[in-house]
């Protein structure tokens, strides 16, 4: 197990260890940043990169063989597979990656190619949900299972159109309850409820890339409590592959963590602090939840303190 | 009507199905509350039970899971702390406390999730009173199957309990049968 800890950016010099153990261990340094100059171990070769270069990236390009380069190349590679997910919309509907109801062939192989490089069109969720019903059908019907009848209830059916003439391809969504007095069958994304493309969105984030690690921000925003409660369990399904890191507001949402889940992040002196709640304020929070009341109660008395 | 309050909201949809399933009735009108756990049920059921007698409310339950405490501690915690002090006007009023947890109810009849996970055959299994954490063995079995989407028992409970043999559940789960005793022949235990 390694742990790689960025820490502070003291007048542009930035800091950065890696260290290597195991819980219970003792944990050993192997490498230590200081502004341009990275400290290697063992043999403490000193190596100068540019003051904003990411540190492992060119530990690998230079320094290429070496007694911690597997580990170093490891670390990396769970690095790269963070994912943040930035769960806002385009303020007008005809803007953004899912703007387009249908696909053409050549958008779609552009769009394969580009991702990678392109966060904004790699989110698109209908680029997504077309290649996963398409090359990926467990995951389809495991996404079309979750938010169907069985599941959460919010979509009967997810259905993949395909023209002929000329050659244009679609996802369409049937909603439920089903509004019967809209008189259409079903709905392309764009026109489906911002609560409904939300909750897809961080569905069809989880079950697409596969994260190791994954940020999501307020995934309580137009979700409505009865489905929040569900989600957050979603969530909680997946989390044996996929560590979530979830900011939030909601008191909803801090109801449905426990205790040793919760960092409190603050703002001091002009620096971000976070912290998990002390050894006391578990033991607290524990009798708390057990007698008298919510986590959000206790935790708003914390943060007030 | 009934009112209902549970330590979870998935609790207390699991109650409705199995209420209406009791009666054999689909239509029964019941009023729920599913709390942010137990602190928070026991602090505020009395004035939840308050509120349901004032919205016509005539039969009242509570459901306190056991987690590995006496059952008859829970029941009296819930007298002490919810019943009487509500002062609800009714003698139809029952405390339900599952051993350890509803999800023991679920694994008396495991196979019931098959209606749902068509792919899924988890094993019987004998003692489901006996399973010291019941939700996690439960979504530990599902994880284990690996089959997809996993079960999650906010979702699932309720839809699961639409299947299940009640039959069983009454033969190896005793803390089943205040549910059922109140709900078929109006016997209260509060």
């Amino acid at each position: 197990m390694s742990t790689h800890d960025v820490n502070e950016w003291s007048e542009g010099s930035l800091q950065e260890d890696l260290w290597e153990g195991s819980e219970g261990d003792e944990w050993n340094p192997l490498i230590r940043r200081n502004g341009n100059k990275i400290q290697l171990w063992p043999g403490h070769r000193g190596i100068q990169i540019g003051h904003i270069t990411p540190m492992l990236p060119a530990i690998l390009s230079l320094v290429p063989h070496g007694p911690s380069i597997s580990l170093v190349r490891k670390v990396v590679q769970f690095l790269q597979t963070v994912r943040y997910y930035p769960m806002d919309e385009p303020s007008e509907p005809e803007q953004g990656p899912d703007a387009n109801t249908l696909i053409e062939e050549q958008d779609y192989q552009r769009w394969l190619s580009d991702r990678a490089g392109t966060p904004e069109q790699g989110f698109s969720v209908v680029m997504r949900l077309w290649e996963i019903s398409k090359e990926r059908p467990d995951e389809f019907d495991e996404l079309k299972q979750l938010v169907g009848s069985d599941g959460l209830g919010i979509i009967e059916e997810i259905e993949s159109i395909v023209f002929s003439d000329p050659p244009l391809a679609g996802i369409k969504f049937r909603p439920s309850p089903f509004p019967a007095e809209s008189g259409k069958g079903s709905y392309w994304f764009k026109e489906l409820s911002h609560g409904t493309r939300r909750i897809l969105r961080i569905l069809v984030s989880i079950l697409y890339d596969q994260s190791t690690v994954i940020l999501l921000e307020q995934p309580e925003d137009s979700v409505h409590p009865a489905l929040l409660h569900k989600l957050i369990a979603v969530l909680r399904s997946h989390s044996d592959s996929s560590q979530f890191i979830v900011t939030s507001h909601s008191p909803m949402v801090f109801d449905l963590m426990s205790p040793d889940e919760i960092r409190l992040v603050t703002m001091q002196d002009g620096k971000t602090q976070v912290r998990s709640l002390a050894e006391e304020e578990l033991v607290a929070a524990e009798s708390f939840l057990r007698l008298e009341g919510s986590l959000s109660d206790f935790l708003e008395t914390v943060q007030g303190g | 009507m009934y009112g209902i309050i549970g330590e979870d909201r998935s609790d207390v949809d699991t109650l409705k199905v199995l209420i209406r399933r009791l009666s054999s009735d689909d239509s029964v009108p019941i009023k729920g509350k599913g709390f942010t756990g137990c602190g928070e049920m026991l602090k505020k059921g009395a004035r939840q039970f308050r509120l349901f007698q004032g919205l016509g409310c005539s039969r009242f339950l509570v459901c306190y899971d056991a987690d590995n405490e006496e059952p008859f501690r829970r029941h009296q915690e819930v007298l002490e702390r919810i019943v009487r002090p509500s002062a609800i006007i009714s003698p139809l009023c029952c405390i339900v406390v599952p051993v350890q947890a509803m999800e023991a109810w679920i694994l008396a009849d495991i196979a019931a999730a098959q209606r749902l996970f068509s792919g899924w055959k988890p094993d019987p299994v004998p003692n489901p009173e006996g399973i010291r954490k019941p939700k996690q063995h439960l979504e530990k079995l599902s994880r284990d199957a690996r089959h997809r989407p996993r079960y999650i028992h906010a979702i699932h409970n309720p839809q699961v309990a639409r299947h299940l043999d009640l039959d069983k559940i009454q033969q190896k789960c005793p803390s089943f049968q205040p549910l059922a005793d109140f709900v078929r022949d109006g016997v209260a235990n509060a």
